[in-house]
């Protein structure tokens, strides 16, 4: 804080000098004919709303009331999520972390934002602050209070961290009060802070 | 004011994200739509060949380290977009003097507009 900058409010300048360069590099990759505009609006449009947390939650539902899949998908996570239709860049490598009542898992990635997208969709912003890759490792437990998971001492927390040669997405703990619920319905208990790890599933009213 | 609060304001203020950490399913992840065409056009040009993924990665821990090393108030995707442009310029997909000119008329363009 000592050196501070003599002018103490910041405009939102760097931001639209980003603006204007990712504009420069769409209009140039449009012009050599390797990106078309349609093509690029329509990779957006598909990580913005067609991959997400909900193939992620559709795998553990089917884990929770299936549990020769949960097996399949403990051993062998790439080959279970293809099973329901899931897959490709950033799934090639994915392995499945059970949470148990003893065992709770977390997973982060230290060096940039490695995450299993075609599960979990894109990162959520805080995902990928340096205050986040920096202090889960240091300090899981304290990090997970604050995010309001209270972990009791006696469970064994294991901290994941992702790489290009390895994703990870948590099994979390299936919730009291979700008997007799069906895929759909287990898998709206289901988070995509769940499958992180820094959140448990929903537990239902009744 | 409760300790969730406290690490949610302090990760986005680290992070220039939204005030609350985005809790539930199917939320936008971009601020700024440039953001989600600068990560569009990284996917598109690795997935039409033009580099492997991994190489995409290598150039995005480099910037975000140096960056985190300067303790730089950038926000992730500006260092996204400087990861990918530099990868562009090392693959000869285009000349930073082409981002330079082009990014240069565009400004000129809005000025113009208003």
């Amino acid at each position: 804080m000592s050196d501070h900058d003599t002018e103490s409010h910041h405009h939102p300048r760097p931001l639209s000098a980003a603006a204007l360069r990712a504009k420069a590099i769409e209009a140039l990759l449009v012009e050599k004919g390797l990106l078309a505009s349609d093509a690029l609006d329509k990779i957006v449009e598909t990580y913005e709303k067609d991959v997400g947390p909900l193939n992620g939650a559709k795998v553990v539902a089917r884990a929770w009331n299936d549990p020769a899949y949960k097996k399949r998908l403990l051993h062998d996570g790439a080959a279970a999520i293809a099973e329901l239709g899931f897959g490709g860049l950033q799934a090639e490598h994915l392995r499945v972390v059970e949470n148990t009542p003893k065992v709770h898992n977390v997973v982060c990635c230290t060096l940039c934002s490695c995450y299993p997208w075609p599960v979990l969709g894109l990162p959520p912003t805080w995902y990928k602050s340096l205050e986040y890759r920096a202090r889960i490792v240091r300090e899981p437990r304290q990090v997970l209070r604050e995010l309001g998971l209270d972990l009791a001492s006696s469970v064994e927390l294991r901290v994941w961290d992702s790489s290009s040669e390895m994703r990870y997405l948590v099994l979390p703990e299936r919730p009291p009060n979700s008997e007799g619920r069906s895929e759909a319905e287990l898998a709206e208990l289901v988070t995509r802070d769940a499958m992180i790890g820094v959140a448990r599933a929903v537990t239902p009213n009744r | 004011m409760n300790s969730v609060e406290n690490l949610a304001k302090r990760i986005a203020a680290d992070a220039n994200g939204p005030a609350a950490i985005p809790r539930r399913n199917g939320e936008p992840v971009f601020n700024e739509p440039w953001e989600s065409r600068a990560f569009g056009m990284a996917v598109g040009l690795c997935e039409r060949g033009l580099f492997e993924w991994d190489e995409f990665r290598d150039h995005l821990i480099t910037e975000i380290s140096s960056a985190d090393a300067r303790q730089e108030e950038s926000t992730y995707y500006e260092r996204f977009l400087r990861a990918l442009e530099h990868l562009m310029i090392e693959k000869r997909i285009c000349s930073d003097e082409e981002i330079n000119q082009l990014s240069a008329a565009e400004s000129v363009r809005r000025e113009a507009d208003h």
